[in-house]
């Protein structure tokens, strides 16, 4: 079954401050994702893959193209999607792991973790719980929990933006470098989690530098290459 | 679904066009901010959208139930009790909202009375409870909030808005004027109670790390128009309008 199926996506960045440079990115791009497959992206740095990958998540524009995510059963367009569209698509469909974490003052670990199920609806005590389950599995210290990471080193950083992404059941799930700061539990960890995901029917996309996580997780590479200036 | 519209509001001031043919729609439920820099209009929209202000021409509407309605036809008085009640307006100093020989009890009991509450052992129950909801001790119910800080003052003005359970709140610039950490709370704590209270929000900032927390979707304003409009996320990654690319890199990172 068919999870995402992208095409023909163009997407090139025209910088007003720099005198208008355009610096197209994607062309023709497309990438077809079925439930229980990670596909890995690869290629050189510049290739597109970031931007790709957000794309895919409706946080860059294409300027063309479609973007068909099948969600609550019915294939939705994200690129030509209105907001509030887009928003219940990364409520229940798409999850997104970034680089890094975007932590808020005041906001505990713990909340961090356990908000994506509020927003579904779940009651606090039941996400908190599994939150600090998924915390606790990624080894974050329990004495870290209640506390807002702002001031955690980047891997722990990491660690809850990762637990934040595998505790929900994402149909579709977008990975950037998910283990770039992780040491070697830790990753197997996450590839443990990759796989889990798959086996219940998830379609994982991802930017894994790592060749050891591209060989145990991924079932497909995707190359892009840059384009060139003038194309 | 759609709460509140703009529909081609037009204002000028004098040689200036503060609103030059604005439309916008808000839907229930939903965080919306305005950016952009001083002088782009954008409390000038706040408030013609909150019928603080009459456009020269356009229309305000507003759905309170049987369908969309346009603000002007409701006269003073609708108005008046709609400002009263199911809307909320944040001012970014709450000396403007409060008042200060009044005290911090009597500035929360005064909106629910004007909303209609008699009872006043409800009343003051009720205005402990919301002191409480924004982390002032209740104990401090009946201390005048000229004895307040800035942000408590803050706080304050919040519970003695949110008491009467609106739908629809307005907010000029929060968190303005107050210390980074005092800004931080305040945020956290309109982050909680907006979500909490399933609250639509129409929000004016010139911060655009406000405006990422806190809002669903953005606008950005230059002389009078909207020059971009989406996502929160996607305004601010891949923008778009070289007004927008401004303000984006104009920004220190911490």
């Amino acid at each position: 079954m068919i999870a995402l199926q992208a095409s023909n996506l163009q997407k090139a960045f025209t910088l007003h401050l720099q005198n208008g440079t355009c610096l197209p990115v994607l062309q023709n791009a497309g990438i077809t994702a079925r439930a229980g497959e990670c596909i890995a992206l690869t290629g050189p740095s510049g290739a597109g893959k970031s931007t790709l990958l957000r794309a895919l998540y409706g946080n860059y524009l294409v300027d063309s193209g479609s973007i068909a995510v099948r969600h609550r059963g019915a294939m939705v367009d994200i690129a030509k999607a209105a907001p509030e569209q887009v928003l219940s698509l990364r409520r229940e469909t798409l999850g997104y792991v970034s680089q890094f974490l975007r932590a808020m003052p005041r906001v505990s670990a713990l909340d961090i973790v356990a908000a994506p199920l509020l927003e579904r609806g779940e009651d606090q005590a039941s996400a908190r719980e599994k939150a600090a389950a998924m915390l606790a599995r990624l080894r974050v210290s329990p004495r870290l929990h209640n506390l807002p990471p702002v001031t955690f080193s980047g891997g722990e950083q990491q660690r809850v933006n990762l637990a934040r992404a595998f505790v929900c059941d994402w149909p579709v799930l977008l990975l950037d470098e998910p283990t770039a700061s992780l040491d070697p539990a830790n990753r197997d960890t996450v590839i443990a989690l990759m796989n889990d995901s798959k086996s219940r029917g998830a379609a994982l996309i991802g930017i894994f530098h790592d060749k050891f996580v591209r060989d145990a997780a991924a079932d497909v590479e995707l190359r892009l290459e840059p384009l060139k200036e003038d194309a | 679904m759609t709460l509140l519209q703009a529909q081609n509001l037009q204002k000028r001031f004098g040689v200036i066009e503060a609103l030059n043919d604005v439309s916008l729609s808000l839907r229930r439920h939903e965080i919306l901010a305005i950016v952009g820099e001083s002088g782009s209009g954008k409390s000038t929209l706040l408030s013609a959208l909150s019928g603080r202000t009459a456009p020269d021409s356009g229309a305000v509407l507003y759905d309170g139930g049987n369908g969309l309605q346009p603000i002007s036809e409701l006269g003073e008085l609708g108005l008046r009790r709609l400002q009263r009640s199911r809307w909320g307006y944040i001012h970014q100093d709450p000396r403007q909202a409060l008042r200060l020989s009044v005290t911090a009890g009597g500035n929360i009991g005064e909106r629910l009375m004007a909303a209609g509450a008699r009872h006043y052992g409800n009343i003051r129950d009720t205005a402990a409870h919301w002191l409480e909801a924004v982390e002032i001790d209740p104990a401090r119910i009946d201390d005048f909030p000229r004895h307040f800080s800035g942000g408590m003052m803050q706080r304050l003005q919040i519970a003695a808005t949110l008491v009467t359970g609106p739908e629809l709140v307005f907010m000029d610039e929060p968190t303005g004027g107050l210390d980074v950490s005092v800004q931080a709370r305040i945020l956290d704590l309109i982050r909680n109670l907006v979500r909490k209270l399933g609250l639509a929000v129409v929000l004016v900032t010139h911060d655009i790390g406000v405006a990422r927390l806190l809002a669903d979707r953005l606008v950005v304003m230059r002389r009078g128009q909207i020059v971009e409009s989406g996502l929160t996320d996607q305004v601010l990654d891949d923008p778009h309008h070289e007004y927008t690319q401004l303000l984006v890199s104009s920004v220190l990172p911490a």
